[in-house]
């Protein structure tokens, strides 16, 4: 009886332990057998000057240098991180954010403080500030830190999507005051310090970036599985493919061209939670505001029939099924998705009613606009977005769908920065150019790329600025809603742009390294949250 | 010890392969006239000769692959793009552009290089050493490099193309020319005309250019196939000529990842290449050996 008690009592201990060996504490990741995760990028601008950065490029950025608010891997929601709390005043112009307590520096640079997120802002509102954000970001009248864990942001006007700014989506990256003030602008270049789960290593230009699993125990309890990341800076996408089958990188971004085969070779897809890229052909030279010296007549497309046939000539869906392989859904207005603020149901039919595919229709308006065919000359301009290759490609197939109209379509592939240079300084009139754009909140995309006194220019309108700022100066959501309207309907019915296709950020990885990789692709980055990338079980 | 010795006979090609070696070396021109005959012609005469508009295409066609293989169709003999466009017709027109860049390209550099070969050796002296300073630093102009740069400051072009190989080309010609000169202007029928008072340039256009044009002729017909591949690999590096022109070069680039699944993509753009040029070098190399032996070993 007492043998059989004891064996009972060893049995179940034995039992309890293989389950308490099994199971995982809350945040403690299964250690993986690979030493270093290797991700291999198409590449981005590189430098730890975060705020001379667009968005996309803040990748190199996402696993070292938190932000206030997290965005939900899943769902996409705000949640807390650095602050615990926000709140804002009835009127949006303050924003409060209560910050967490007892987080530390990377390198044994202090504590967390208010006193950092005011030094962050000052960095966002520099002269030689190029952020996406920071026209937002100077739209802040004081930053105000009544204590140690409080920060308050006071704007000029209302400000309603500020979440967006502050959170993983934005461009507010956190980094330690006191390592300025002691070794300033060089010291932070060599070895910056954050409060992520990895600490920066290091990086080598044009080649790669390096990480480490930071030693101190982070807030979140979240421990990577993986020693070391390294972002691996891949210009090539046929050699990503092939470092990724060679098992010298584990993660890559891939053109949709490539998916079918990375797929029959055994790699696994990885898709972001939502749809997050927009892509939409602007149409440079649009100068519409009275008195703007910028205007040119001549420019074809400054005539709504041509900017219709131009819409007109492309079959979307055959588009979508071929460059996309099936993976997108059409877009019906650039910037809008139905969950955004100011969104119209009845667009996406008026979208079928204006936008559908008609070749001989496209011909006809071009006709009435003087231009036969072959008449019509333009220049597509296309560039490669990290992570997302698909632009020459776009442009190509543009230039096929206008030679069946009779448009004679030259495509140059290049640097992003020409053609960024070319919408900011307003000397875009020769072209058109798939833009592959990360989703914002429909006010933001407005003031970005609709907006006379935005940072981007290439269409714009009294209408539009008018309507922009009614909408900015009100917190009642009917208002803003109507005003959000009256822009979109503009943009639908004037064919602003050629809107083309909403998609998810998808990424491929060796499955015996990669198991599971949960990232909401809204993150500025796209394809972020390494800290959550597990190897298989 | 006695040790035997192995000679080695010497070895003789079979009776066959020796006629065929000995018939190719009596008309060394056959393979290159059959050759530019499968790809100069039909770019000659390209609007009737391709299938297809080279810039037309359906995406709902594309990567189709050749006629025999499976899914193959002969509407498509070689295939499509990875727009759907026809590549027999895109590698018919760009044989045509290949040799229309060629040609501009050799023929203005070639004007310049030969007028300023022939005042070098002429003049000798300080224009001498200007203008062999000046080809000095053209030679040494990387080439790629200068691409680039110039399609950084102002886009691909046909213009840009062209102006990168002519600062490439001039010198080589301005440096036969001189060398040529220096001889030519020491014979005595150069002195008998100074003597009955023809100017300088008479002397230089009526009798001394046309003893250097057998030497640029051939020099020429050697370069035709150096471009074509130039010009290809700039296209190659967008540094060429712009989409959607067919340039062989972009065509190539376009197919290279998909080199796995859709092979004929840059294949046969590459071949069209590979044999253009083969094709021009033996023309250039019986031409050598016709108009000017002294070159032979050039």
């Amino acid at each position: 009886m007492k043998s059989r008690l004891v064996s009972l009592v060893s049995g179940l201990l034995l039992v309890i332990t293989a389950i308490w060996v099994a199971t995982p504490a809350p945040g403690w990741a299964q250690e993986s057998k690979v030493k270093r995760l290797v991700f291999a990028s198409a590449g981005f601008d590189e430098s730890n000057r975060f705020w001379t950065m667009s968005r996309p490029d803040h990748l190199q950025y996402d696993p070292f240098l938190e932000t206030l608010l997290e965005v939900d891997p899943k769902t996409s929601e705000y949640k807390p991180r650095l602050a615990t709390k926000w709140s804002h005043s009835k009127d949006f112009l303050e924003w409060t954010f209560e910050l967490r307590k007892g987080v530390q520096f990377h390198n044994g640079w202090g504590e967390f403080t208010s006193a950092d997120v005011k030094h962050v802002h000052s960095l966002l509102v520099r002269p030689d500030s190029t952020a996406t954000l920071a026209p937002l970001w100077r739209q802040v009248e004081e930053v105000r830190t009544p204590d140690k864990y409080t920060v308050v942001f006071r704007f000029k006007r209302p400000v309603t999507s500020l979440l967006f700014g502050a959170a993983r989506s934005g461009d507010l990256r956190i980094v330690s005051k006191a390592q300025w003030d002691k070794e300033g602008l060089e010291g932070w270049e060599k070895n910056p310090a954050g409060t992520g789960v990895y600490e920066y290593a290091g990086r080598k230009p044009g080649l790669s970036i390096t990480f480490k699993r930071s030693k101190m125990k982070h807030w979140s309890g979240i421990q990577p599985s993986f020693e070391e990341l390294e972002f691996r800076i891949t210009r090539e996408e046929a050699t990503r493919l092939a470092l990724l089958l060679s098992g010298e990188a584990h993660i890559g971004d891939l053109p949709r061209e490539l998916h079918k085969d990375a797929l029959s070779k055994g790699l696994k897809r990885f898709q972001s939670s939502a749809p997050v890229d927009w892509v939409s052909i602007y149409l440079g030279g649009q100068y519409y505001m009275p008195g703007d010296k910028a205007f040119k007549k001549e420019v074809p497309w400054t005539d709504k029939r041509v900017r219709q046939a131009l819409n007109i000539a492309i079959d979307r869906k055959e588009m979508l099924a071929t460059v996309f392989a099936g993976r997108a859904t059409l877009a019906a207005l650039s910037a809008w998705q139905p969950q955004d603020e100011g969104w119209n149901p009845k667009w996406e039919s008026r979208f079928n009613e204006l936008y559908a595919y008609n070749p001989k229709k496209a011909r006809e308006l071009l006709k009435e606009a003087g231009y036969g065919p072959g008449q019509l000359k333009l220049k597509i301009w296309a560039f490669t977005s990290p992570g997302e290759s698909e632009g020459p490609l776009i442009a190509d197939a543009l230039g096929v769908y206008f030679k069946n109209v009779g448009v004679d379509a030259q495509i140059e592939i290049l640097d992003w920065s020409k053609i960024r240079e070319g919408f900011r300084k307003k000397t875009i009139h020769c072209c058109l150019w798939p833009n592959i754009i990360g989703w914002r909140p429909a006010e933001d995309a407005i003031r970005t790329f609709y907006y006379s006194q935005g940072n981007n220019h290439h269409y714009e309108s009294e209408f539009i600025d008018k309507n922009y700022l009614a909408w900015t100066q009100t917190v009642d959501a009917k208002e803003r809603t109507k005003y959000a309207r009256a822009i979109g309907d503009h943009l639908l019915e004037e064919f602003a742009d050629i809107p083309l296709f909403w998609f998810s950020n998808e990424v491929f990885a060796n499955s015996k390294v990669v198991g599971s990789w949960v990232y909401p692709g809204m993150a500025a980055g796209r394809s972020t949250h390494f800290e959550l990338v597990r190897p298989p079980k | 010890m006695p040790t035997a010795t192995v000679k080695t006979l010497p070895w003789y090609a079979p009776p066959r392969v020796a006629e065929t070696m000995a018939q190719a070396k009596r008309y060394p021109l056959v393979p290159a006239a059959v050759l530019m005959f499968l790809l100069v012609i039909p770019a000659l005469f390209a609007p009737q000769v391709a299938p297809h508009d080279p810039l037309e295409g359906s995406l709902s066609q594309r990567l189709m692959p050749p006629a025999w293989q499976e899914r193959g169709t002969s509407k498509y003999l070689l295939g499509t793009d990875k727009l759907g466009r026809d590549l027999l017709s895109r590698v018919i027109y760009g044989a045509r552009v290949s040799l229309m860049v060629s040609l501009i390209a050799i023929f203005v550099g070639g004007i310049i290089g030969t007028v300023l070969g022939l005042m070098s050796g002429y003049f000798g002296g300080r224009t001498d050493a200007v203008i062999m300073r000046l080809v000095d630093i053209s030679l040494a102009l990387p080439t790629i490099l200068l691409a680039l740069v110039l399609v950084a400051a102002v886009g691909p072009s046909f213009g840009t193309v062209i102006t990168v190989l002519v600062v490439l080309l001039w010198a080589r010609y301005a440096r036969l020319v001189r060398g040529e000169t220096l001889g030519i202007k020491e014979l005595d029928f150069i002195a008998r005309a100074r003597v009955a008072g023809a100017s300088h340039t008479r002397i230089m256009a009526k009798y001394i250019f046309p003893n250097v044009v057998n030497s640029l002729v051939v020099l020429a017909t050697l370069n035709v196939g150096y471009v074509i591949l130039l010009e290809s690999a700039l296209s190659f590096l967008g540094a060429g000529l712009p989409r959607p022109t067919p340039a062989w070069g972009v065509m190539v680039a376009d197919g290279r990842e998909l080199i796995i699944t859709a092979w004929w993509v840059s294949m046969f753009p590459g071949l069209a290449i590979m044999l253009t040029v083969l094709a021009l070098n033996l023309l250039g190399d019986w031409l050598r050996d016709h108009l000017d032996p002294k070159l032979r070993n050039v």
